[in-house]
Parts: structure tokens; sequence; C-alpha cells
């Protein structure tokens, strides 16, 4: 057990489609298949994070939302060209207006597969804990963001 | 009133207390914002309730972002630790308690107090549902040969077939006449964490009526609500279970 929660294994597309009740999710979805998935899918969790008093629940809408669309920004920023490009993809954006739900769940990406998340740490944080001798190794990034969440004791 | 068992390490992750209402036409949701007011040192942080921001689809044969057009239905006014968290709505108010969960009496009081004030800022003509949910969070130790070992309501599956279960989802509806409510009941399993895999109980009491806003009836219906939410659980768990919450 890892601070921010249980470390799990990289999960698929098709994996985070399956633990949503509601959607038929086969093995090989196609692209646009998958991306209709993600269309309903994200609607269904939106209404029920809009009826739901329950902060249990809104976490785990919250965090439902988050996995799909770290999810689509992972497959296609793989053989993304920049930084720039990948951080202006929707899935990205859309994870910046998640808003502050989404930073807990951000540095339990970082924990356990550090990646380029420090753009949308700090657009919703408004800091950046990273020292310019730090710039370009994600680990030392990562790892500076993780020493900030401490600090602050966010989970 | 019956006693209840009051366990040191209970299970329950989220206790919600939910009173939905008809506010007077013109009370808007600006006017809730002030509900914060008396209560700030105790419940500092704020958050508008608002909708999921942003839809994500395929819009023109690419992937887009569309942002939401779903307007603030109220706000959350949260303690320090996080742990308490009261919200205003045009629908409603609901007190949360995460876990540590002390007492009924200690939940109730605050709901209670938090009550008066909302009906102080928002005017409530009448109360239309209270709900009382309790979400149970039980970390059964592996391997389990038998769920019923630990919890009674289980679902079955037909002789003749495997006898694995990887996961499940199981909902039930209970009337109950004596307070005229209804018990939804929801059962399911979460990834393992370790040794343990956890089991979610999610008990949620409800009673429907057009209530004044000062009647007695609202107190005295959240103590019947919880005698039911109680029976219901201390039915569902097998001794063995209530050893982990000791």
């Amino acid at each position: 057990m890892s601070r921010y929660g249980q470390i799990r294994e990289p999960r698929t597309l098709s994996d985070v489609l399956k633990d949503e009740p509601y959607v038929e999710a086969g093995e090989d979805l196609g692209r646009a298949t998958e991306l209709e998935h993600i269309t309903r899918a994200v609607e269904r969790i939106r209404q029920s994070y809009e009826k739901s008093v329950a902060l249990t629940d809104r976490r785990r809408f919250v965090e439902k939302a988050f996995e799909m669309y770290a999810q689509l920004w992972r497959d296609d920023s793989t053989y993304a060209s920049s930084i720039g490009d990948m951080i202006q993809h929707p899935a990205y954006q859309a994870i910046i207006s998640l808003g502050d739900e989404a930073v807990p769940l951000l540095l339990r990406e970082l924990e356990r597969r550090p990646d380029h998340w420090f753009a949308v740490l700090t657009a919703i944080t408004h800091e950046n804990p990273i020292r310019p001798e730090e710039e370009g190794d994600i680990g030392l990034m990562s790892r500076a963001w993780l020493r900030w969440a401490e600090a602050r004791r966010i989970w | 009133m019956p006693e209840w068992p009051r366990f040191g390490n209970a299970p329950i992750s989220e206790a919600i207390l939910d009173i939905r209402v008809t506010l007077p036409p013109y009370v808007e949701v600006q006017r809730l914002a002030s509900f914060q007011n008396p209560i700030r040192a105790r419940y500092p942080l704020s958050r508008r309730r608002t909708a999921l921001p942003t839809d994500v689809g395929l819009r023109e044969g690419g992937v887009q972002v569309v942002p939401s057009t779903t307007v603030s239905d109220g706000y959350l006014f949260s303690t320090e630790d996080r742990l308490q968290t009261v919200q205003v709505r045009m629908d409603g108010f609901t007190f949360n308690r995460l876990k540590p969960y002390d007492r009924w009496t200690t939940f109730r009081d605050e709901a209670r107090a938090l009550w008066a004030l909302y009906r102080e800022v928002a005017r409530p003509e009448r109360v239309t549902r209270l709900a009382l949910r309790y979400i149970n969070r039980i970390a059964i130790p592996l391997p389990i040969t038998d769920f019923s070992e630990w919890v009674r309501t289980t679902p079955e599956i037909a002789p003749g077939l495997p006898q694995n279960l990887q996961s499940f989802f199981m909902r039930l509806e209970i009337p109950y006449e004596p307070i005229g409510g209804l018990a939804i009941v929801t059962e399911t399993i979460e990834r393992p964490e370790g040794n343990r895999l956890p089991f979610l109980l999610d008990i949620n009491v409800i009673t429907r009526g057009d209530l004044s806003t000062d009647d007695p009836y609202v107190w005295d219906a959240f103590d019947r609500l919880r005698d039911f939410k109680n029976e219901i659980f201390f039915k569902s768990v097998t001794d063995r279970a209530k050893e982990l919450f000791a």
C-alpha cells in the first residue's frame, strides 16, 4: 500500500471501461468505439455526480472521469512530438477542469508512474515546487511535487 | 428507543443525513452562500456544488472537450480536516461525516444545529423527503471460503455452477410499513487491498412526505430511520464480522 492508496498495475482503456457497470467493453475496442464509450460513460458519470449527495460517490465519479481522461491522454500522447502538444490534448485540458478534486489523483499517478502531469498540477494549484536544476528529469520533478504534497498533508 | 452496540472501530466510511425541501420562489442560489457566515470558524472550506465541468467526446471527427453548461445548485462547506461537510442546495440540505464516526447523537445533533441555520437562510416551505445513508466498508480477511461467514445477505449462485465469485453488485429495495419508509441496500466488493477484501454494505433509508419544516416529526423520523438502518446492519453482518469492528 502506498501513501496515496493501493498501487495498481497500469490499466488499459478497456480495463477502465469494464469498471463502469453500464458500459459494455470488449477486449478489442476500436478507437472510435472507445471514444463513443467514453462519451456515454462520462455523461452517465456526470449525471450521477450531479445527483449524488454522498462525498464518497462524488469522489468515485471524479476518479472514474479522471481515469478515462488520463488513459485517453496516455494513449494519444505516446507519439506526441512535444510536451506542448501533450498538454494541449483535450483530455489533458479536461483534467485541468476537474479542479482541486483531481490533485490527489494526479499525485497518486506521479507516485506510481511519473509522467508529464506537472502543467496540470500547476494550472490547478497555481504553484510550481520544481527547482530549476530538477527541470527535465521526470523522476526529480515528480518527487518535487510529492514533497510539496507531503508538506501540505495532501494525500 | 432500542439500545444498539457501539463499536470502537465502526466500519462506517461515510454517514449522510439528507433533507429535501421546497424553497420559496424568491430564494436564489447566491443567498445560500451566507449560510457559512456564522459557522466559518468551524467550516472554513467552501466550494460551489457544480457539475463535472467537461465532457470529452467525438465532435466533428476528432476528440474535443465540451465545457459543461450546468450551473451551481448550492455550496459545500467543510471542516479544516474535511471530515465533516454540510451541503446547502436549492433542493435541500445534507450533512456528511467521514470516518471516524463517533456516535448517532453527536452526528444528529450537529446536523440538527446546521439544519436550524439552513431554515433561517433558505426559508424552506416544506420538507418532502428524509434520508439517512451509511456507507460501511468492511475489510474482510482473505482468503474467503464463504461470504456467509461474514455477511448474511449474499448473492447465491445456482447449485451445479462454479461457485467462485470474482465480483458482484447487489441492490435490494426493502419497503418498511411501520415508518412508511424504504431501505435501499447495496452490496458490492472492491479490489483486494493486501490480504483484505473491502466489502461495501451501503444502507440508505428513506421516507417521503409533506411536512412542515419545524415539525418535531422530522427528528423523530430520523431516530426511527436510524433504528431501521441499524436493524438492517446488525442483522446483515455475522458475529465474526462484528469482531472486526471491536
